[in-house]
């Protein structure tokens, strides 16, 4: 039988298809990040070469390619994590090529890692509240000044957080559990909310699938398309390709540093390049 | 129903604990007064050394960076405060707010070549500031005096003079009490979240929009002050400091008692800081125990309990938090199989719970 992810095809595709058959360009939409050009070297290794991306706004698109392809190198890229040897990055038309991490990310690019980029040793609760470090409004000596400013904007991080834990379907006394108590699918719904409770305008989502089961990819599936609905535009990288397919309104592979295929999904499941860097023999 | 259980039941746990804190707040400041002026005078001295070890405390358990000259930023602003007191004969308790912004300004200082190193350099780079503070600015007359030392003003605060220490004892009591406070609000905000989140992942920080260089200063500058607020509130004690008041050692007896309390807040510290300085002080043949005892303590912490003595005490604290009556089933529907099971034996205990309290409703 089919996941049910497969069935829940979103709906955006044609609205990519008239963009692509020639739509006006009032009626296009500006992609919200565009990487050109970028290259990374690592002593000999060529991570990425001449790697260029665009995100349109309110889309999801996927990365796909085999392992070593250098997606979590364009991923690092995008967040500020990586520098670039050569190319640009650009948020809504502003170049942020050499801005820091921390700065792109005030400017809205939220970001999960594959292998969990949280305080496993802290509670659920304070993950979430570190998460939100970027909406606090009070300084630092308010905590002394004017401690009831401080106790006001703490309370309602605190509901922010139980929001973001019922957006993946965890109930608030989850909130009290040590990270490292849970499973890895708990954590990861826990960091995949921490990313959520920012409300970033651009999501990197780095496998966010991985240690999920069906049922809980189902859920995955339905935050995004909702996310999606609100305007959030996501950029994932997976190596579930049925769950890239199913969720995705454009991918692009990406083979040896190098853009291998980019298009709709259907295309990219047909295309004998793609089909080759997976299975390592070509089509028939 | 099961809505507002809840949250009455929190405002009850929220009003018990303000009311436990202000009871071992007046305790604190209050009992001592009851025992002699030599017990007061080693309290004083054991409060004091805990404040510079929360210091340290913020630096490597909230931050994850290393100091090996604690000592030293305690001592720079202790001759600073003692030096303006006794050229001006001012109250040394007026100067602490000085005291402050002088080891504030040392952390800000050490940082300098501390985060330019990186694991085992840092702790070299700062045992050098350590020597470097020790051998030559404790030897410099204009810092610290003559060899007797230097001798501060009587501590007064308007027309009240404290010249003995059960009269200053209720000063320093509260201001141990105000600081302890201060560092809560600290833990529970976004400084201490940053700085927890720069030690377990700095680049995951970043993403998250903190500033993985600024916090790691500002752990320096922090641990600086309260080493300043430690040093100035010696001076405040003990009215006497000298060059040999601040040895390199002590260093070591800081980093003994924070890496033996743990990540968390400051209970640890208190009770670590307590034992140690305390045992050295109230009980004189605990010195050589203290010798021993101090690094089987630090093995210990460094390879059976992670965690150390605030991991230990909030287990303890767990297994006395009560249930939440909280209708698990209806979110339970919605979630998946692993989250189900993670919840499973807690739903199960709070069912069990439930049944219990039932029971022992019914016997009522």
């Amino acid at each position: 039988m089919e996941p049910s992810y497969v069935v829940n095809r979103v709906s955006a595709v044609p609205v990519l298809l008239v963009a692509e058959a020639g739509a006006p360009d009032d009626q296009r939409k500006a992609p919200i990040l565009d990487v050109s050009g970028a290259s990374v070297a690592f002593g000999g290794l060529q991570a990425l070469d001449g790697v260029s991306v665009s995100v349109e706004q309110g889309a999801i698109v996927g990365l796909i390619g085999p392992n070593g392809a250098g997606k979590t190198t364009l991923f690092n890229v995008i967040s500020g994590l990586q520098k670039v040897d050569r190319g640009a990055i650009r948020l809504e038309g502003r170049d942020i090529t050499q801005m820091m991490a921390d700065r792109r990310a005030t400017l809205g690019i939220g970001r999960s890692f594959q292998n969990l980029g949280l305080m496993m040793g802290e509670s659920v609760e304070d993950n979430l509240l570190a998460a939100q470090h970027l909406a606090v409004n009070y300084r630092g000596w308010d905590i002394i000044v004017r401690p009831w400013r401080f106790i006001d904007v703490e309370r309602e991080l605190r509901k922010k957080a139980v929001n973001a834990l019922k957006v993946f379907g965890l109930p608030a006394s989850y909130g009290q559990k040590t990270l490292s108590e849970l499973s890895f699918a708990g954590a990861r719904f826990v960091e995949l909310a921490c990313v959520l409770v920012g409300q970033p305008r651009l999501m990197l989502l780095d496998e966010p699938t991985t240690g999920l089961d069906i049922r809980e990819v189902d859920r995955l599936l339905a935050v995004l398309s909702e996310l999606r609905q609100g305007g959030t535009t996501i950029l994932l990288v997976a190596h579930d390709v049925r769950f890239v397919m199913g969720v995705c309104d454009y991918v692009y592979v990406l083979a040896d540093g190098r853009l291998l295929f980019e298009g709709l999904p259907g295309a990219v499941q047909e295309n004998p390049a793609v089909i080759e860097a997976y299975l390592g023999r070509p089509a028939t | 129903m099961s809505a507002v259980v809840p949250e009455v039941s929190e405002r009850k746990q929220a009003f018990a604990k303000r009311l436990a804190i202000a009871i071992v707040a007046i305790a604190l400041v209050g009992l001592p007064l009851l025992f002699s002026q030599l017990t007061i005078y080693r309290l004083g001295v054991v409060l004091i050394f805990v404040v510079a070890a929360i210091g340290l405390h913020i630096l490597v358990n909230w931050a994850g960076e290393l100091s090996l000259c604690h000592a030293g930023m305690v001592g720079v602003p202790a001759f600073v405060v003692a030096g303006l007191s006794e050229r001006f004969d001012v109250s040394p308790l007026l100067l602490v707010p000085a005291g402050l912004v002088v080891g504030a300004g040392v952390g800000a200082i050490v940082a300098l070549p501390a985060l330019r190193a990186k694991g085992l350099q840092v702790a070299l780079v700062t045992f050098a500031v350590g020597i470097a503070i020790n051998s030559y600015f404790f030897n410099q007359s204009w810092l610290v005096g003559p060899a007797s030392g230097r001798q501060a003003a009587v501590p007064s605060l308007g027309r009240l003079t404290f010249n003995t220490s059960k009269s200053l004892y209720p000063v320093v009591g509260g201001l141990f009490v105000l600081i302890v406070l201060a560092t809560w609000g600290l833990y529970r905000s976004r400084v201490a979240r940053a700085m927890l989140w720069v030690k377990a992942d700095p680049e995951a920080a970043a993403v998250f929009g903190i500033q993985v260089r600024f916090y790691r200063i500002l752990a320096y500058v922090l641990a600086g002050a309260f080493a300043g607020l430690s040093g100035s509130l010696t001076v405040v004690w003990t009215r006497v400091v000298s060059a040999q008041s601040f040895p390199t050692t002590l260093s070591f007896t800081y980093l003994l008692v924070v890496v033996i309390a743990g990540t968390g807040f400051v209970g640890g510290v208190i009770v670590i800081g307590g034992l140690l300085e305390g045992g050295a002080l109230f009980i004189s043949s605990a010195a050589t125990w203290i010798n021993y005892m101090g690094p089987i303590g630090l093995v210990l912490s460094l390879t059976a309990n992670k965690n150390g003595i605030n991991g230990a005490m909030r287990q303890v604290l767990s297994r006395f938090e009560p249930s939440e009556p909280v209708a698990l089933d209806c979110v339970l529907d919605e979630m998946s199989p692993d989250a189900e099971s993670d919840l499973d034996s807690d739903l199960r205990r709070r069912r069990r719970n439930s049944r219990w309290s039932t029971l022992a409703g019914r016997r009522g």
